[in-house]
């Protein structure tokens, strides 16, 4: 369950895999290359899935993208 | 009792003794006669035993939570137990020193309320010299890298005032913006007159807080809580009566909202003598309104009985007399008159505020 002030959002486990390498140390294209490895997915497929949910979570204001690329909780 | 009501959130008021004197406060008016905080070890014992029944959100609030010098005593446990924890705060008094100390012991998001937009109108409503300290608040918890919540309760002395707030919020650079209308309940409920508004005015701050809220999407939050007085459905209250929220107060009464135990003729347990565990399964008090089987008509055989519960317990007491009636909001409730009348009394002139004060003795005749 991800936290946040008055509520908490659960996340199935595909977008917890992806929350948990928003560490601050990869870009999402880093992020989008281990799962697609780790899954054995097309990359292009989970470059879209991935993208769609830092989007909402970055509307919500739960992630942000630093300028240099990487994510950071 | 349903294995499906959990608590994910605890309120712990720490105490009722506030250096604010806000005419809407939501603290019960007798406050002043509710003697004997809990002791550090017992709070410690109910974070634990909390966190053992499911919750995962802890609000520090009271009162003002930075009159109990075991804050962070308190916050550091919180943090052992991976609670996220809010310090819900009027900002007095604080110094950066110590501030930084919560946030060392592991608080996650600091609320600061802040009640308009200039000294003279926020001052006059706190009843206390405290926007420009409060603002300087705001600016250690971003200099100090917490996230910021900035809360305004809005009526109708600072509705016309949204936008600015919304600036000044950017300004402090507010991770959050918390628009609440004011909630007639305790305080408030005394003062509703002077502090209810009309419908144009929150239509027209409702769509400034629309449009802010898209602008600022990825930004800031902005939240805005409609009053249930201009809705024609209630609010669900505390997501239920005793489904997911824990409040306890500064004595120690567990609650299953913050003025439950202003309904007299209700039983509350005190943590002190029973584990939180067996009062969440077993407290009368808890198991009164749970569920669907008090209900009177219109509620027990409405659409929305598993959506808004019927509403709020405490508003059908304070303006029915009877807390198992349908709360009033709801445009079928046999006594929805008096919101009506309400509304419309809205019209007079505003009345002075009754200010949030210790009861008065009676002096000797």
């Amino acid at each position: 369950m991800l936290l946040y002030p008055e509520r908490g959002l659960v996340l199935n486990a595909t977008a917890t895999a992806v929350v948990e390498l928003c560490t601050g140390e990869h870009t999402v294209a880093q992020i989008v290359a281990q799962l697609a490895g780790r899954y054995a997915q097309n990359e292009a497929a989970v470059y879209t899935e991935v993208t769609q949910l830092l989007g909402s979570l970055q509307e919500r204001g739960l992630i942000r993208f630093e300028a240099e690329g990487a994510v950071v909780p | 009792m349903n294995a499906s009501f959990r608590p994910y959130t605890m309120v712990a008021e720490l105490t009722y003794r506030c250096p604010l004197r806000c005419p809407y406060c939501s603290n019960p008016v007798d406050w002043a006669r509710r003697r004997g905080e809990l002791d550090t070890d017992t709070w410690l014992r109910v974070l634990r035993e909390g966190e053992e029944l499911g919750v995962v959100q802890l609000n520090l609030t009271g009162g003002e939570p930075l009159l109990r010098q075991d804050l962070e005593v308190l916050v550091r446990e919180a943090h052992r137990l991976q609670l996220y924890t809010n310090l819900i705060t009027s900002g007095l008094p604080l110094a950066r020193e110590r501030l930084q100390g919560l946030r060392d012991a592991g608080i996650d998001n600091v609320q600061v309320s802040i009640q308009d937009v200039s000294a003279a109108a926020s001052d006059r409503i706190a009843g206390v010299s405290s926007f420009d300290r409060k603002l300087e608040v705001c600016r250690w918890v971003k200099e100090l890298g917490l996230p910021l919540t900035v809360n305004v309760v809005l009526h109708r002395g600072n509705l016309a005032n949204v936008g600015e707030l919304i600036a000044l919020a950017e300004r402090l650079g507010a991770d959050r913006l918390e628009l609440a209308n004011t909630q007639y309940l305790g305080w408030a409920l005394n003062n509703r007159q002077a502090l209810m508004p009309q419908r144009q005015q929150l239509e027209a701050a409702r769509a400034v807080a629309g449009a802010a809220r898209e602008r600022l999407l990825g930004r800031m939050e902005v939240l805005y809580v409609t009053p249930d007085y201009y809705a024609d459905v209630p609010k669900t209250c505390m997501d239920g009566w005793g489904q997911r929220f824990i409040v306890i107060s500064p004595e120690g009464l567990m609650l299953p909202c913050h003025a439950a135990h202003t309904i007299p003729g209700l039983k509350f347990e005190n943590v002190r003598e029973l584990p939180l565990a067996a009062i969440w399964s077993d407290s009368t008090g808890f198991n009164k309104y749970r569920g669907e089987e008090w209900m009177p008509e219109p509620c027990r055989s409405c659409d929305r009985r598993g959506k808004d519960f019927g509403g709020c317990r405490c508003q059908a007491y304070h303006l029915t007399g009877d807390a198992a009636a349908t709360d009033p909001i709801c445009k079928l409730a046999p006594s929805h008159a008096l919101i009506v009348a309400a509304r419309a009394a809205t019209m007079d002139e505003e009345p002075a505020f009754q200010y949030r004060s210790p009861l008065r003795v009676p002096s000797n005749p």
